[in-house]
């Protein structure tokens, strides 16, 4: 059912009684009736919300010179004179659209109403308090900057726009959420950005449909390939350098105003490898580092799973001597070697999560409760065996170095423990085939997932594995980008 | 999508169908480290050495623990001893295998059968022949009471393999494939209890085909090694101007060419020796600084190795031992049409083959000193 639409009248207690109705029980609304001194009838009435505005802005810039101006006769558009020539603000706009009007007013804005006229003013007084910049939690680096977004959209987009100073930088505003009127971002440089992809999460977005988008990971499940896939397929980051290296590499971002996160997309497998301070810092150590994390992804998912296939079905297949120790350590151990990993990583996780949500003070005696207690206890008392403490603490210590991926590590961990138990080493075999035959088949945005992350082009592998010195990396992912070239050198350092 | 999840569970039935397959928890096994195989009174008693995991701990080393069971045939055996003991054998670390000289001179095959076929079992045992009345004395030496008995048995023979090289390490693959083919025969190592009651190499078992014809000493399976080309380090001495031996030369490397001769039916076996090695060892009263001591050092005990061999050699023709040194396998890469011909009665004719030896030896080095230490005025 369409609703007529409002619209303003031209008069100002009409005006006035229009905006009570509207904002009825909103204690915060306030509003403001002046009469210019030297032309009383000059009436206006300005609508703000207590507590998002600039007081001093609003009081110095638009109310003072609204009642200090005199005004000599009738102008021909009052409002365009307010607008133009009496009042300080950088930020004018005029409009008769009551959504408009109600939008501005809930986030900061303030709303002149003229009598005689059916156009309002809205001013941009927007001073509500923001967290300070500070560095992301969970995106800690050794070097680099420390800088990390925080909940304001403007200056979040600030951020990304002294990094890359060039009008090649597009910035295209939307809204979604039909009750919170989230205000976001598209951003991509246009001369790089592949606009087929540009196209399609244009498209995409357009038909989320859901009354209020609070974080951006609501936009994330809408638009991503592969949404029963426990892989990511859009990146998410905190950093503000992160996001220009990635706007450089011609992929595009979506901020989302009031979170911190930002998507970067199309995302590859990969790049759950890449950390920021890679690039910062010696390029052996950052290879070293990145080697490491591939190396710990493997392993944290397969080690408990190995370990119960050697130890219950393949039993030829351990050396002499581990086989003896692992037979004493087990001795007389009440559950069974599938039982004990399932109940360890349990164990592991809930402490994990727990030690997560606690407040500080308990989150100390927690890690030690864990450490101590619970596991060398539990050995002693006879319930699990001392290998699969090591096991478990291994596989989780090496889980949580890839903090990005915990989800899909949590759950692959578990699914080949499970495989691992019923058919030993042959539900490795398989469920690592069905894992790769997934990851395969995946796309981000056309993408394939899995691009650069095996060794067919020797260009596109510089920043996978390892990472390649800058001098070698001139050329951009082949996939993404309109201008594959992105520095001059040709590989040599001098 | 719901006929997605619908496949994916009666997959994961699928799953559950298999029965957890062939789970077995290590501790529901004992671990068999050596077996010991005698034939009494028309039975095979097996000796089972295990590895006693239950009574180890963090502070105890694992000991042996010893079952004997009896059975018609031996896998019988293995299976009796579940009589005694509550849980499965479990074959996969079994290392040795000892054998008495009872069973080794009516045939090793049927007594080995059950590792080579058994899947569990590896083939990389190593049979040895027990040089006392039973298999089982050696197995359950008293030398060994605070550590697994096979384990220091199998650790010896790898020791004297990679140092000594004076008896040869066979594993069951191996020895199979020198039982089924023609122009080579077995050599096993023996083992016997010294007075300490630990279990002690001494010597070889030479066979025939499959069955045990005889034992040489230690000194003689040195040569032996020489013969085969098996020596890979070790030690030689050689007697210089006295009759027990007081130069102690250290083999580094040492390699024999086995070249058979035939012409108008008589073979000759020509065996070329090269050894290189170092003076290690200086008992006798002679200062080798010179060029010429070194050729006649070299010399001597080039002469002796010769003598050695070739002694060792007209023995084994002499005793009627058929030819195992393996020399009709050289026949055959050579000559095989000859072979094709004499193989049937080569044990007989071997007694009438005529052997060259000659021998080299290169000395190197000799440690820090150029000759011994002297001795003042």
């Amino acid at each position: 059912m369409e609703q007529e639409k409002t619209k303003l009248s031209d008069r100002l207690d009409e005006n006035i009684e229009l905006m009570k109705i509207l904002f009825h029980n909103d204690g915060t609304l306030r509003y403001r009736y002046i009469e210019n001194r030297y032309r009383p009838l000059v009436k206006c009435c300005l609508f703000y919300i207590d507590g998002m505005i600039d007081n001093k802005l609003m009081n110095e810039d638009i109310i003072r010179p609204l009642l200090l101006y005199p005004f000599e006769r009738k102008p021909a558009s009052m409002i365009d004179d307010i607008a133009n020539k009496i009042t300080f603000s950088n930020n004018v706009e005029k409009t008769d659209d009551i959504e408009e009007i109600i939008r501005s007013v809930v986030y900061g804005d303030t709303v002149l109403f003229l009598d005689g006229s059916d156009v309002a003013l809205i001013f941009n007084t927007k001073g509500w308090i923001t967290r300070s910049i500070s560095e992301p939690e969970g995106e800690k680096v050794l070097r680099g900057p420390r800088e990390g977004f925080n909940e304001a959209l403007l200056i979040n987009l600030t951020m990304v726009r002294r990094r890359l100073r060039t009008q090649e930088l597009k910035m295209e505003f939307q809204t979604f959420g039909t009750r919170s009127q989230t205000r976001a971002c598209i951003c991509y440089l246009g001369n790089l950005a592949n606009p087929q992809i540009l196209e399609e999460l244009k498209k995409r977005l357009e038909t989320i449909q859901i009354d209020g988008t609070l974080d951006v990971n609501y936009i994330n499940e809408y638009i991503k390939d592969a949404p029963y896939s426990f892989f990511k397929t859009i990146g998410t980051t905190e950093r503000p350098d992160i996001v220009a290296g990635k706007l450089l590499e011609g992929r595009i971002a979506l901020f989302l105003d009031g979170t911190p996160e930002v998507l970067t997309l199309p995302f590859l497998f990969i790049e759950n490898f890449q950390s920021d301070d890679d690039y910062y810092t010696n390029y052996y150590f950052s290879s070293i580092g990145r080697l490491l994390r591939i190396f710990s992804f493997s392993v944290s998912i397969s080690v408990p799973a190995i370990y119960v296939a050697l130890v219950a079905f393949h039993h030829e297949l351990l050396p002499t001597d581990l086989t003896l120790s692992i037979s004493v350590a087990r001795s007389s151990i009440a559950a069974p070697t599938w039982l004990e990993a399932i109940l360890m990583l349990l164990m592991f996780e809930i402490l994990r999560e727990t030690g997560l949500r606690a407040p500080n003070s308990i989150g100390q005696a927690l890690s030690i409760v864990g450490a101590l207690v619970i596991g060398q206890a539990a050995v002693e008392a006879r319930l699990i065996s001392a290998p699969m403490v090591i096991i478990v603490a291994f596989s989780g210590i090496t889980g949580i170095m890839l903090m990005r991926m915990k989800g899909s590590i949590i759950i692959l961990r578990f699914m080949f423990l499970f495989l691992a138990s019923f058919i030993g080493i042959y539900g490795i075999i398989f469920g690592m085939m069905g894992l790769l035959i997934h990851l395969f088949n995946m796309r981000s945005f056309g993408i394939p997932f899995m691009n650069s992350s095996v060794a067919d082009d020797f260009q596109d592998n510089k920043d996978t594995f390892v990472r390649a010195p800058w001098w070698y990396m001139i050329k951009r992912p082949k996939f993404m980008s309109q201008d594959p070239v992105r520095s001059a050198s040709d590989g040599d350092p001098g | 999508m719901k006929k997605r999840l619908f496949l994916f569970s009666l997959i994961l039935q699928l799953l559950f169908l298999s029965g957890c397959w062939d789970y077995k928890e290590l501790d529901d096994e004992s671990i068999v480290t050596g077996m010991a195989i005698d034939y009494m009174d028309g039975y095979y008693h097996v000796t089972f050495d295990i590895a006693d995991t239950q009574s180890a701990g963090k502070d105890k080393t694992t000991k042996s623990k010893f079952i004997e069971s009896d059975g018609k045939t031996v896998f019988d055996a293995v299976r009796n001893a579940i009589n005694q003991y509550d849980r499965r054998l479990y074959f996969g670390d079994c290392s040795i295998l000892v054998i008495s000289k009872t069973v080794a001179e009516s045939g090793i095959a049927p007594a080995t059968d059950l590792m080579t076929r058994d899947a569990e079992a590896r083939i990389t045992t190593l049979p040895i022949i027990s040089d006392q009345e039973t298999a089982k004395a050696i197995i359950m030496q008293q030398g060994a009471s605070n550590e697994i008995s096979s384990y220091k048995i199998k650790n010896s023979l790898s020791a004297e393999s990679r140092i000594l090289s004076r008896v040869p390490m066979v594993t069951l693959y191996q020895a199979n494939g020198m039982i089924a083919s023609d122009g080579v025969s077995l050599a096993l190592p023996l083992i016997t209890l010294n007075e300490q009651q630990c279990a002690q190499l001494n010597g070889m078992a030479i066979f025939h085909k499959d069955k045990m014809i005889g034992t040489m000493r230690i000194e003689d399976s040195s040569t032996f090694m020489y013969i085969k080309n098996k020596v890979k380090t070790g030690l030689f001495l050689v007697s210089v101007n006295s009759e027990n031996p007081n130069i102690t030369l250290e083999i580094y490397q040492n390699s024999t060419k086995i070249t058979p001769v035939i012409e108008q039916d008589r073979v000759t076996i020509k065996i070329e020796t090269e050894t290189t090695c170092a003076l290690a060892e200086n008992l006798s009263d002679v200062y080798y600084d010179t060029p010429e001591k070194w050729a006649e050092l070299a010399n001597t005990a080039s002469g002796q190795l010769e003598h050695s061999i070739g002694e060792l050699v007209r023995d084994v023709q002499k005793n009627n031992e058929g030819d195992i040194f393996g020399f009709g396998s050289e026949i055959n890469a050579k000559y095989p049409d000859d072979w094709d011909r004499i193989k049937g009665d080569w044990d007989a004719r071997f007694k009438d083959v005529t052997v060259e030896v000659h021998s080299q030896f290169k000395i190197i080095n000799s440690a820090l000193d150029k000759s011994r230490v002297k001795v003042g005025e």
